[in-house]
Formats: C-alpha cells, sequence, structure tokens
C-alpha cells in the first residue's frame, strides 16, 4: 500500500468524520458523539501511518527526508496537526461537540493537497537550502501554533453563534460559556507558545542557512504580525480583562493572519520562502 | 508643558501604549510586504513617476527599506523603552501581591470567594485540625497558622507557586535581551558579500545595503566550486572548498555549504550563490564570401589577433542562459580605423542567422567555463545575546501560561453546631485546573475523615 492511496482515504476519513460532527450538531445525540470521536482517533492513526510510510518511501528512493518539504507535503502535515491538537483539547475537557470546524478545516486542507492540480505530490529530493535538522523543528513547531489558532477560531465561532442566538437548539449543545472562554484561552496560550518556538527555530535556521536571523523576509514578517496580534490578544485579556466576545472576534482576525501567513505570502508575495509554492 | 509631559510619561509607561505599539508594528510590517523592499530611490521614481504621490511617499517615509528606516528603529526603540518603564511601573504592584497575604480567615469572608466549599467535621476540632494540617502540609510544603487550635477557631494559608508572579518579567526581560542583541549585531558587526573566482583569492567583503567594503584581516581563496544534482536535475548541494591565507601562508582548509557554514575569527562565511565565467573560447570564423574559415582560441583578458584578417577578436561577457536559448557568449570583433562590432552568440545554435560579426558567421566549437562562488560574509557579536533572549523567552513563557500562584485558605471553627470547616482558593491563573486541584484536595480531607472513622476513632 502506497502512503499516497492512503493519504486520499485519510481525507475521506476526514469527510466522514465532519460529517459526524455535523449530525452530532444537527440530532444531538451523545452516541453520535462517541461514533465521531472513535472514528477521528482512527482516521488520526491512519493519517499518521500515512506520513510515517511517505517517510519510509523516500528512503527506499534514496532521498530520505522528512515529509514536510513542500506545499503538499505540508498541507498534509497541517491537516495532521490540527486534528492531534484538536483531540488532545478534545480529550482534556471531555466535550466533542466542537469538533465539525477543524474535522472539516482538515478535509478540505487534504482534498486540496490531493485532487488541486497545481499542488504536486511527488516526493522530491531536498534542495540544498532544506537539508537542515532545524526544518523539522521548525515546521513542526509552527505547525503545532497554527493547528492551535485553528482550533480556536472554531472555539470562537461557536462562542459568537451561542452568544448570538442563546436560545437556539443548536446552541443549547455546546456547554457553558465559562467552559468555552477557558478553552479558549488554553488554546490560544498552547497556539502562542508553538508559535513562539516554531519562529526562534525558523530564525536560527535562518542564520545557518543564510547568515540571518532575521531578513524580514515576507513570510517571516507575516509570521511576526500573525504574533503580534496573537499578543495582543493575550494583553488585552490578561491586563485589561477582555473576555468572551472581544478575545472571539480577535482570535478570527487572529487565524486570518495565520492564513494569509501560510497561503497569502506564497501565492501573493514572494521572498525566500516561495519555494512552497510547487 | 508640565501636564504634556507628564501625561506623555503616563502614556508611555501604559500596557495602552504596548498595544497601540503591537498594532502599529504590525501594521507598517504589512505595509513593507507589499511595497517591493530594497528598491533605489532612483528605481522608485522611475516606476511610479516623479511628480507622484506615491513615489513622494515611498521616498521620503522610507517604505522601500521600511525595516531599516530612522522611523521604524524608533518605534523598536519606544517599545523597549515602554516595556522597561512599564515594568518599573508594574514591578510594586507585583511585589505587594508576593507579600501580601489575606490574613481575614472569618467564614464570612471566606464563603465570598468564587472558590469555596464548607463542611461539617465529626471529629473533635483538634482531629479535624490535625488532618487539614496533613494533608495540606503534603500538598503545599508550607501551611501558615493563625490562632492557636486550642482557641476553637483555627485558620491557615498554603500557598504554592509564589514566584510564578515574576515570570512575566522573564518573557518581557528576554524580548529587551533580542532587541539589544540586534543593535549590538548592527553597530559592531558587518554583513556582505565576496564572490570568487576558482583559484582567485580576496579580502574585500561589500556591504549589503552600503556602497563601502571592509578588509578582511585574512584572505580568503576559492580552491574549487562544485554543484552536484539529482537524477531529476534539481540541485542537490553547493559546495565551496577555500583556504583562509595569512600572508602567503595557508592557515586552514574549509568546505562550505547551504546550511554549512564556516567561522574563521568570528567571521562567518555562507553559500549563497555561485555563476559561472567564460575562461577560454574556440570560435571558428566563416567568410562565406571567400569560402573560408579559420579558428580561434580567446580568453577574456586575452584578445587573439588573426593576422591574415587583420582582425583583433575579443570575448567580453557569457550567459549560461540567454533569454531561453542556452548558454552564449557576446564576442567583438576590432578592425583598425573602423568601428568595432559584436554581437551574442548562441553556442546551442551555430547554424543561428544571428550568429554573425560584420562579414563573419561565428560559430563556438568550444568552450571552457569557470565557476564563481557568491559568500554571504558576517560578523554578528550581538548574535550570543539574541540566542539567551530567545532561549529565555520560551522558557518564561512555559513559566508564565502553566505555572501559577494558587493560594488556600482553611478556617475550622469549633462552636455548639459542632466542628465545621470552611475553605476557599484562589488561583492567579488557569482558574478551571486549579478548581479540579481544589476539589481534589477537599476531597482528600473528607477520605482522610473517612479513614479515621474506619479506624474506629
Ligand atoms: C510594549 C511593551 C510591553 C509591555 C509594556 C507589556 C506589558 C505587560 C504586562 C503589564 C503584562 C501583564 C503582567 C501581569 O499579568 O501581571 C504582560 C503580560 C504578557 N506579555 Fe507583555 N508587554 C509588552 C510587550 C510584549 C510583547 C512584545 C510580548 C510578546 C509578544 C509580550 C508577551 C506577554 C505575555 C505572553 C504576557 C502574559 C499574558 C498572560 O498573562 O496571558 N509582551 N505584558
Amino acid at each position: 500500500m502506497s502512503s499516497s492511496f492512503v493519504l486520499s482515504l485519510v481525507t475521506f476519513g476526514w469527510l466522514a468524520c465532519s460529517i459526524l460532527y455535523v449530525s452530532l450538531m444537527v440530532y444531538r445525540k451523545p452516541f453520535l458523539g462517541h461514533v465521531a470521536k472513535l472514528s477521528a482517533f482512527l482516521v488520526l492513526f491512519a493519517h499518521t501511518a500515512g506520513l510515517l510510510l511517505r517517510w519510509k518511501e523516500s528512503y527506499d528512493m534514496g532521498i530520505g527526508h522528512a515529509p514536510l518539504s513542500n506545499l503538499y507535503e505540508s498541507l498534509v502535515f497541517g491537516a495532521w496537526a490540527l486534528m492531534a491538537v484538536y483531540l488532545f483539547f478534545e480529550q482534556k475537557y471531555g466535550n466533542p461537540v466542537f469538533g465539525a470546524v477543524p474535522s472539516l478545516l482538515a478535509f478540505l486542507a487534504m482534498a486540496y493537497a490531493s485532487f488541486s492540480p497545481g499542488v504536486d505530490s511527488r516526493i522530491q529530493p531536498l534542495i540544498p537550502a532544506l537539508k537542515s535538522n532545524w526544518l523539522i523543528a521548525h515546521v513542526i513547531t509552527c505547525f503545532l501554533g497554527y493547528a492551535a489558532f485553528g482550533v480556536s477560531f472554531g472555539i470562537s465561532l461557536v462562542y459568537i453563534v451561542k452568544k448570538k442566538f442563546p436560545h437556539s437548539k443548536l446552541a443549547s449543545l455546546f456547554t457553558d460559556m465559562r467552559v468555552l472562554e477557558e478553552f479558549n484561552y488554553q488554546t490560544i496560550m498552547f497556539g502562542f507558545l508553538w508559535l513562539t518556538i516554531g519562529i526562534i527555530t525558523g530564525s536560527v535556521w535562518a542564520n545557518s542557512a543564510w547568515g540571518s536571523y532575521w531578513s524580514w523576509d515576507p513570510k517571516e514578517t507575516w509570521s511576526l504580525i500573525t504574533w503580534l496580534v496573537y499578543a495582543a490578544v493575550l494583553h488585552a485579556r490578561s491586563v485589561r480583562n477582555w473576555r468572551g466576545m472581544r478575545v472571539a472576534v480577535m482570535s478570527i482576525a487572529g487565524f486570518g493572519c495565520v492564513l494569509f501567513t501560510y497561503f497569502g505570502v506564497n501565492f501573493l508575495l514572494s521572498g525566500l520562502h516561495a519555494y512552497a509554492t510547487k | 508643558m508640565q501636564n504634556i509631559i507628564k501625561s506623555t510619561y503616563r502614556f508611555i509607561t501604559s500596557l495602552r501604549c504596548a498595544i497601540v505599539l503591537l498594532i502599529v508594528l504590525a501594521i507598517s510590517s504589512i505595509i513593507g510586504t507589499v511595497i517591493p523592499q530594497g528598491m533605489p530611490d532612483e528605481a522608485v521614481i522611475a516606476t511610479y513617476g516623479r511628480d507622484s504621490l506615491k513615489a513622494w511617499f515611498i521616498t521620503h517615509l522610507h517604505l522601500n527599506d521600511l525595516y531599516h528606516s530612522p522611523w521604524f528603529q524608533f518605534l523598536l526603540t519606544v517599545l523597549a523603552v515602554n516595556i522597561i518603564l512599564c515594568t518599573v511601573e508594574h514591578f510594586p504592584k507585583t511585589m505587594k501581591l508576593w507579600t501580601h497575604e489575606h490574613r481575614d480567615l472569618s467564614p464570612e469572608r471566606l464563603k465570598k470567594f468564587s472558590l469555596s466549599r464548607e463542611f461539617k467535621s465529626d471529629f473533635g476540632f483538634k482531629q479535624t485540625v490535625e488532618t487539614i494540617r496533613k494533608v495540606l502540609g503534603n500538598r503545599f510544603g508550607n501551611i501558615k497558622e493563625f490562632n492557636k487550635p486550642i482557641d476553637g477557631q483555627w485558620g491557615c494559608i498554603a500557598h504554592k507557586g509564589r514566584f510564578s508572579l515574576f515570570m512575566v518579567y522573564g518573557i518581557h526581560l528576554s524580548i529587551i535581551l533580542i532587541l539589544l542583541g540586534a543593535f549590538v549585531g548592527s553597530v559592531l558587526g558587518f554583513r556582505g558579500m565576496m564572490t570568487i573566482v576558482e583559484g582567485d583569492s580576496d579580502n574585500l567583503v561589500r556591504l549589503a545595503r552600503k556602497n563601502k567594503a571592509i578588509k578582511l584581516p585574512f584572505t580568503v581563496r576559492c580552491d574549487d566550486f562544485r554543484v552536484e544534482f539529482y537524477e531529476n536535475g534539481m540541485p542537490k548541494e553547493y559546495i565551496s572548498f577555500i583556504t583562509v591565507l595569512k600572508g602567503k601562508m595557508e592557515v586552514q582548509k574549509a568546505r562550505i555549504k547551504v546550511n554549512e557554514p564556516f567561522t574563521y575569527e568570528g567571521v562567518t562565511f555562507y553559500q549563497a550563490s555561485y555563476g559561472s565565467l567564460i575562461n577560454e573560447v574556440t570560435l571558428v570564423l566563416t567568410d562565406p564570401e571567400a569560402g573560408k574559415s579559420w579558428t580561434v582560441t580567446v580568453k577574456p583578458d586575452k584578445p587573439a589577433f588573426l593576422e591574415s584578417q587583420g582582425i583583433t577578436v575579443h570575448v567580453l561577457d557569457f550567459r549560461e542562459d540567454f533569454s531561453g536559448f542556452g548558454p552564449a557568449v557576446a564576442v567583438a570583433i576590432m578592425e583598425p580605423n573602423k568601428k568595432p562590432e559584436g554581437s551574442w552568440i548562441l553556442i546551442k545554435f551555430p547554424k543561428f542567422h544571428g550568429n554573425r560579426i560584420g562579414k563573419y558567421r561565428v560559430a563556438v566549437e568550444d568552450y571552457k567555463t569557470i565557476y564563481y562562488t557568491g559568500l554571504q560574509v558576517k560578523r554578528d557579536p550581538g548574535v550570543w545575546i539574541v540566542w539567551i533572549g530567545f532561549g529565555a523567552f520560551i522558557v518564561f513563557l512555559f513559566a508564565t501560561f502553566y505555572w501559577s500562584y494558587r493560594n488556600v485558605w482553611v478556617s475550622v471553627v469549633h462552636d455548639n453546631d459542632g466542628t465545621r470547616v470552611f475553605m476557599a482558593g484562589r488561583s492567579s491563573r488557569n482558574s478551571f485546573a486549579f478548581e479540579r486541584e481544589f476539589d481534589k484536595v477537599c476531597a482528600e480531607i473528607m477520605r482522610a475523615f473517612s479513614m479515621m472513622e474506619a479506624e474506629g476513632r
């Protein structure tokens, strides 16, 4: 079985999971929650296996490297990280009702990676600039951060829906506002921590590859902007006591910055990171 | 006047200023990613027109080199000053939190906490106090007691993680360190490029963003440069083999690859670019009318003189890819008392009709190129400060987010209603995790009571 076969199955797995999570919202039957959670763990397992298989295949081709080097691989890893972080928090807070947004995002990322003609899914050798162990540390940490912000984005949407329509059936499904707010805060802190480590490892890597730990390359700059936005969220919350609605809105704006850092910079701006467009 | 100074100072020391600065820095950074950076002023004027408002804005606000512009550097300085002053202003408050103890342990007050418990104990006052003392002591280490247990009123405070209150200062100090390191690097260090042709040596570094060169106290010779490719044609490795010379003496040999820089006496060399120059080219000149051909070998610094025709052949330039037609050489032919003539000669297309200079058809029979390597050269004495700042930032961020100052207050009252226990708790963050911990402490106390019961006391 090849990794690309496994990963295309995984794509449909995430579609199935998002259908389950959405039907949990629509029918509000607790057993659907259990089924959704169980399937999400199964698909995550298959996804992990697919990534490891791709890693092994690259070694069989004699150009072994971690599957984190081009747009296809980073989308696949991004989807993995999103669901891994989501399931980590779902376990911690014991509530499967937030799963619809992350699993849908994971499905979209996988579908885009697998079916868009603009994304090359072949395993390619590493160009000299990417031959560094910092690459692995950098990509993994950044994606953990992005994934947590994605989860926070989902929670924020839910929070806003619940706030605006407190009596709708949908809103009755979610736990009380305090849990939502705390859940959101925890994911933002988690994301900020990993994005910080991601920017720092990227910076150390740039220093060994290009001789400068910061060169204001558009991708670097956009990750700094994202980081500043979330720093503003944390300050507003801890010092100006912003809660709930405002934090949710800022988190959605922050996730917009994440998406721009990831996609917008590759497609609209050029720079050192432009290799990731192929 | 005094008022303006005062209110300016108050703003600079405020957190509102910090948030404004973070947002202003974010917006300025966005502008820098939209407007091309590093374009010289003349190029901006040429692109947008001398009288256009856009060109005026870009050149006067330095938007074409925004991140190094005085106003951006000024913003960063204000950020540093703001962090320092905000720390100074904030510190006494943290000190107060650090030393302050809620000594009022009356049940009325403890009941007011959002996290509070109340339960009855079936055991004597002394037994109850003893149990609570033990459980809290195990969980929190030190506990501070008020009132002697004999009075029928006992209270204690237990706390953990008081140092966590200071972790946020560590975060901000790390930011100052990082900015300081960047400043030291930009004042005491330099960054530039060296391009060295295989076999040549050089000791001049052309500085980036300045029309200046720095002379290194040693010389670098490029012995060899290699490019390796994968089977599919993608580049695999760029390698420069260099030798460091002091005077005529070879002091060190090194190999520089992308991601594997080389440092000598605090100066670091990075593989940044490469290219090739023509070293020797063999040309066949044909005069179609006379039906004759001549072969000449030319080097860039050694033109060939073709005596029978009275002309000199020069090779001026080389492109690895000339507008998609593959490699090409620029050749010029000079004849006394005539204007020199020249053309780009396509190497891979000898029959191309443009391969013609004056009356001669020109074809390349053979050519040899030589590589030059482009090394980025840097000295940055501030980089260690930046690394320490990075490390400290991560450590203090963890500590700030996942460590908290947790307090538990207990009051035991013995009166006509029996023995009652009042507990309250508060945490400086992660209130949910603390709620669970608080529940656990309460549960543990209950369990201790039930164990005493089981022991039949
Ligand atoms: C402009 C200068 C800054 C000032 C004056 C400032 C001030 C403060 C203050 C007063 C606090 C609250 C401390 C407390 O809760 O007792 C704080 C928290 C914090 N600051 Fe800053 N800050 C600045 C810049 C930054 C920057 C640039 C970052 C990193 C991006 C940062 C990261 C943090 C973090 C992570 C916290 C903890 C937030 C939390 O409690 O959730 N700060 N800052």
